[in-house]
């Protein structure tokens, strides 16, 4: 009985501490947000966090416990008497508990956060977002604002480039094909959208429409912090490492600004 | 008979071949043959290459039939077949014994594990090359990042299907289990005398595949990317065939062993915990291993023919979506067994029973069924969210029968007598690391977090937490627990401590390292990066070589403990298993009479026998 | 098995003169293991070396160049000042369209995020050369730049002849193939040549070779 209180003290008193950390680190566990389907994501990564902690601690604490409090005597040998061989109400609890636990999870995060996702990608919410065509290709990635005439977004440098106005639903329509050879059809492979900052990335597969809805919440750059980057996250072909491109998250006006740089640009 | 013969002084002595020079002698003549057919008489493509997609597919597959007839398929499984025996040769004795056919399960199991090994290193290898070019954030070491990720595909299928899926079953499986068990020999020792000439076959097709051009697509060789690379990755089906059909001729032999060689006495209640082990995963192997086969033989005629099957013009994510359905049950193949040798070593050096044994079992035959349910959620980012949530709910779910490994090891160490020794200690340093392989997996089950981990460092510190964490240190802990087994000599304690610390150490700091550098926005198979990212890789990098060092110290202390290590005697842990009563390094039968099962293997509240051997039992009483 | 562990245990000293030889099967294996190591790491090399020591062959008239992914072969060659030539260039890749730029002295770069990629070559090998087009089947584009093109096929849609559309580079469709006709003109020296298609990537991953350019 005292080797279980002992375990229980030790196991309640580093649990709290542990809950400590998480609270004090946890909100960097991203390193970087930039849009409010991240914070959606570091939410839900924060409290199973929470309730991970505990488990964690038990399992690591039995681990020190057990070898140094029940450190044997004498060489090879055999504990006098009977030794358990089940526990009804430790094995009816541990069952339980990973029980319980496993289906609060299921619930929430992951069904609450679904249902989220579920609601954003609702035609009937999108009907005023910013819709952005995204065209991979290897190993390039082109950026179109239909509801702005702009086919193929690009800096003064020639590179492509992706310019968000900050606080409104951005809807990307993601298609892999390759724009310039279209014949070739196996040239075309899976690619991944994935802007770090913006805490959420989709696949772009052949012969597929996808769609990805983020709304940007901090006005940022690439140069600002380069998790603010357009990377192809699925392995496609040797061009894979450098399948990237700059974003841009601006104000509304300098947005329009901008649309109107493209404009004249005649891209 | 045929001693008789060869061992008559008139008969003319003639030195046969060593059986891996003529296996090496007639793949290359299948090769060369078939090859030169195919490429340059009946499909011969403009310019006339020497090598073609059919001649070398083709080529391949004679000269994988070669070296198998070659090393001795030809004497001992072909003739034999049409009632020809006496053209086998003499049998060799000594370290021959180990490069050429063997039908004695010990020479297999050892032949399985020296190749897994081989197997570790050359990937391993090619692990420390890629740490080496990711300290800079720019191409230095490797002339182009087609070669980077052509080794990315390289180390990660050579440790999957010839180290994480047969270390623990073709190597310990074919050693252990007829020990085990009671028996003197596997059921179809003939099955595994061949099969465990298809890995080394299988090794260094994946490994030489650059030879036919690069591939890029990881261990995966996932469509329909590998439609647009180079020929290399016709290497990587075909490699990963011969590997597969190993594992798959394992499983069925030790299925079969464990159905119907178990000794009198030997319940389904007494049945040790590392055949239930080898039991699922070979039920896994049976299930899930042709399925990937005829994957890759799909895909193969994809380029051959061409077939659209998985190409853009085709469904795409079909080859992905059946490549998990194998691979996510693959992930069990290799931890399972690790979980049931927890169960064996942890219940001798705690000197207390099993606790809890028949959940150990439900757990890990929950797992067995639970997997294949679960594969989809290798595919959050590219299927629909309605398509998510099933497969998030099952994952979830695996955890609970996963956990009951841990409940039982647990409550067996709980008030016990712990001796803390190199293998207790390394199954400890397992438990920490699958621990944490597991708790992060949560992070990866839920799709709203999982869409921003995803194909990032985070995942490649995932799964190495679960598979090197959970197998690769419980293969050390079984290394060391059952190294009198091998060679009647054990291990130096120091340097047992020295080496679980060190690769402890050099792991944990290499991979939790990725967990950080994952989520500030590393993503996989980069080995040009953007340049902030460079003080954490340099960091990972250096205990990467740290654990690299450590691991080769760890095989050069096993190989001098087998060598020259302390003698020992037969049961040197006092442990009640059968395979403690059966012969120590050395190739005589494991029982000279059959042993007699009278009690669970894992009762340490006493000092009585579990097996008795029944004639000394009798000669005991009479005298 | 019964058979097998008779043969073990009847092992007498004569039966190990029978016993296949160490000496052949540790040379044999590691020259092996070896030699196909040497091949795998240091192809390049070998090759490389190889035409030092035998001398490479001048190419005239007909000549093949094949292009893989992502290599040519040959990816070395050498020219003599004012010999008729005529260059087939055949596609290879099944999937793939690739070109052949020749030029040097350095690159042009596309400044990138985090990388510059090599563009094309500064100096255009095919400025003010006679160029005839023999041949041409799947062509994808022919930039023409600043030689001078007579087509001895058909004017197809294929042929760029706008200013500013880079270098001179026939790209093949997969499978296709063009031949040039054109006499070596008065640039001797080291030249490369490469494959730029892709976002650039071809010659980012070793799509390049040299031709060396002997004076007449």
């Amino acid at each position: 009985m005292i080797d279980l209180l002992l375990f229980l003290v030790f196991w309640i008193i580093l649990s709290i501490l542990g809950e400590i950390g998480v609270s004090v680190w946890g909100p960097h566990f991203y390193y970087y947000t930039a849009s409010t389907q991240a914070l959606e994501g570091l939410n839900a990564s924060l409290f199973l966090f929470r309730v991970l902690t505990p488990i964690f601690v038990f399992v690591v604490l039995m681990i020190i416990f057990v070898p140094t409090r029940f450190k044997a005597k004498r060489d090879g040998s055999i504990i006098p008497g009977k030794r358990a061989r089940t526990n009804r109400a430790y094995v009816g609890i541990w069952i339980t508990v990973s029980i319980v636990i496993n289906l609060l999870f299921f619930l929430h995060p992951t069904t609450s956060a679904a249902e989220e996702q579920f609601n954003q990608l609702q035609p009937a919410a999108n009907t005023h977002d910013l819709i952005v065509d995204v065209t991979a290709r290897q190993w390039e990635w082109r950026f179109g604002y239909p509801q702005y005439g702009v086919n193929a977004a690009v800096d003064p440098a020639g590179n492509d480039v992706l310019y968000l106005p900050v606080g409104k639903k951005v809807e990307f329509v993601l298609r892999s094909y390759d724009f310039n050879h279209p014949y070739d059809m196996g040239l075309d492979v899976i690619h991944g959208f994935w802007i770090p900052a913006f805490g959420e990335k989709e696949d772009v597969i052949p012969g597929e429409t996808r769609y990805e809805v983020i709304t940007p919440n901090v006005i940022t750059s690439t140069e600002v912090n380069p998790m603010v980057r357009v990377q192809c996250s699925e392995v496609c072909g040797p061009g894979h490492p450098v399948m990237y491109a700059a974003v841009h998250v601006v104000s509304m006006k300098d947005f329009l600004q901008w649309v109107h740089a493209q404009h004249k640009a005649g891209n | 008979m045929a001693t008789a013969v060869s061992t008559s002084p008139e008969y003319p002595v003639k030195r046969p071949m060593p059986p891996v020079i003529r296996g090496l002698l007639w793949a290359a003549i299948g090769f060369l043959v078939v090859n030169v057919f195919i490429s340059y008489v009946i499909d011969p493509l403009k310019g006339n290459p020497f090598i073609t997609q059919p001649s070398v597919v083709l080529g391949w597959t004679a000269g994988l039939i070669g070296w198998l007839l070659g090393v001795g398929g030809w004497e001992e499984i072909i003739l034999p077949a049409f009632g020809i025996m006496n053209k086998r040769p003499v049998t060799a004795t000594g370290w021959r014994q180990y490069f050429g056919l063997s039908l004695h399960h010990k020479v297999v199991g050892i032949q399985y594990l020296v190749s897994s090994t081989g197997g570790f290193f050359i990937a391993g290898l090619a692990a420390m090359l890629m740490r080496l070019e990711l300290m800079s954030p720019h191409m230095w070491l490797f002339p182009d990042p087609g070669q980077y990720l052509m080794t990315v595909g390289i180390h990660g299928t050579i440790m999957m299907f010839s180290v994480g899926t047969v270390a623990l079953v073709g190597g310990m499986g074919n050693f252990l289990i007829p020990q085990m068990i009671g028996s003197n020999s596997s059921a179809f020792p003939k099955i595994s005398s061949i099969s465990v000439w298809l890995v080394p076959a299988g090794i260094l097709t994946v490994a030489f595949s650059p030879l036919l051009g690069q591939w890029t697509t990881g261990w995966r060789g996932y469509e329909p990317l590998a439609q647009n690379d180079a020929n290399g990755i016709l290497f990587y089906y075909l490699g990963v065939f011969a590997l597969t059909t190993s594992s798959l001729l394992v499983s069925l032999n030790l299925t079969a062993t464990i159905l119907f060689k178990r000794a009198k006495g030997l319940t389904w209640n007494r049945l040790p915990m590392f055949a239930w082990g080898m039991l699922v995963v070979s039920l896994l192997n049976i299930i899930w291993l042709p399925e990937i086969q005829m994957t890759f033989v799909m895909a193969l005629l994809d380029r051959l023919v061409p077939f659209p099957f998985f190409t853009a013009v085709g469904s795409p994510l079909t080859y992905l979506e059946i490549f998990w359905l194998f691979g996510h049950p693959e992930v069990y193949i290799i931890v399972l067994p690790a979980l049931t040798i927890w169960m064996e070593i942890i219940p001798v050096m705690v000197r207390k029973p099993l606790f809890a044994r028949e959940w150990g079992v439900i757990g890990v035959i929950f797992v067995m069924m639970l997997s294949g349910f679960v594969w989809a959620h290798h595919m959050f980012t590219n299927i629909t969210l309605q398509e998510e949530l099933p497969f998030s709910f099952f994952t979830e779910m695996i955890s609970i029968p996963t956990g009951f490994a841990y409940m039982v090891v647990i409550g067996t160490m709980w008030r016990s007598n712990f001796k803390l020794t190199v293998p207790s200690l390394l199954v400890l340093m397992s438990m920490f690391n699958f621990l944490i392989g597991g708790l992060t997996g949560v992070f990866n089950a839920d799709p709203v977090v999982d869409l921003q981990l995803h194909d990032t460092f985070w995942v490649v510190g995932h799964f190495h937490f679960t598979i090197i964490g959970g197998m690769v240190f419980t293969w050390l802990a079984a290394m060391y627990y059952w190294l009198p087994k091998f060679s009647g000599r054990t291990y130096n304690s120091k340097l047992g401590v020295l080496g679980a610390i060190w690769v402890f150490v050099g792991f944990d700091g290499a991979f939790s390292l990725m967990f950080l550098v994952g989520m500030e926005g590393m993503n996989r198979w980069v080995p040009i990066y953007p340049p902030y990212l460079q003080p954490l890789n340099i960091a990972i990098s250096i205990f990467a070589f740290i654990l690299g060092a450590g691991f080769l110290f760890n095989l050069l202390h096993i190989w001098w403990a087998m060598r020259s290590g302390k003698k020992v005697e037969q049961n040197p842990w006092k442990s009640k298993s059968l395979e403690w009563m059966a012969t120590s390094a050395s190739l005589d039968d494991n029982f000279k009479e059959e042993p007699l099962v009278v009690a669970s293997f894992y009762e340490y509240d006493d000092d009585k026998p579990a097996a008795i051997i029944p004639q000394q039992e009798v000669a005991a009483s009479l005298s | 098995m019964s058979d097998q562990k008779q043969d073990g245990q009847n092992a007498n000293p004569a039966a190990g003169e029978t016993n296949w030889s160490r000496r052949q099967f540790l040379i044999g294996s590691v020259g092996v293991l070896v030699g196909a190591t040497a091949a795998l790491f240091e192809s390049s090399n070998i090759s490389k070396a190889a035409s030092l020591i035998v001398g490479t062959q001048v190419d005239s008239g007909a000549t093949s160049v094949y292009q893989n992914d992502y290599y040519y072969i040959p990816d070395q060659m050498t020219w003599r000042v004012g010999t008729p030539m005529i260059v087939n260039l055949q596609n290879m890749s099944p999937v793939h369209f690739h070109e052949w730029m020749i030029g040097r002295g350095g690159f042009n770069t596309a400044p990138n995020v985090y990388t510059d990629l090599d563009v094309q070559f500064n100096e255009d090998f095919w400025d003010g050369v006679h160029v005839t087009i023999l041949e041409a089947n799947g062509v994808d584009n022919l930039a023409v730049n600043k030689a001078i093109v007579k087509l001895d096929v058909p004017k197809g849609p294929w042929l760029v002849t706008q200013p500013g559309s880079g270098n001179f580079s026939p790209t093949m469709r997969p499978g296709g193939n063009i031949k040039l006709q054109f006499t070596v003109p008065n640039k001797p020296g080291i030249w490369q040549y490469g494959c730029f298609v892709q976002g650039f990537v071809h010659y980012l991953d070793g799509m390049k070779g040299t031709i060396n350019i002997l004076p007449a």
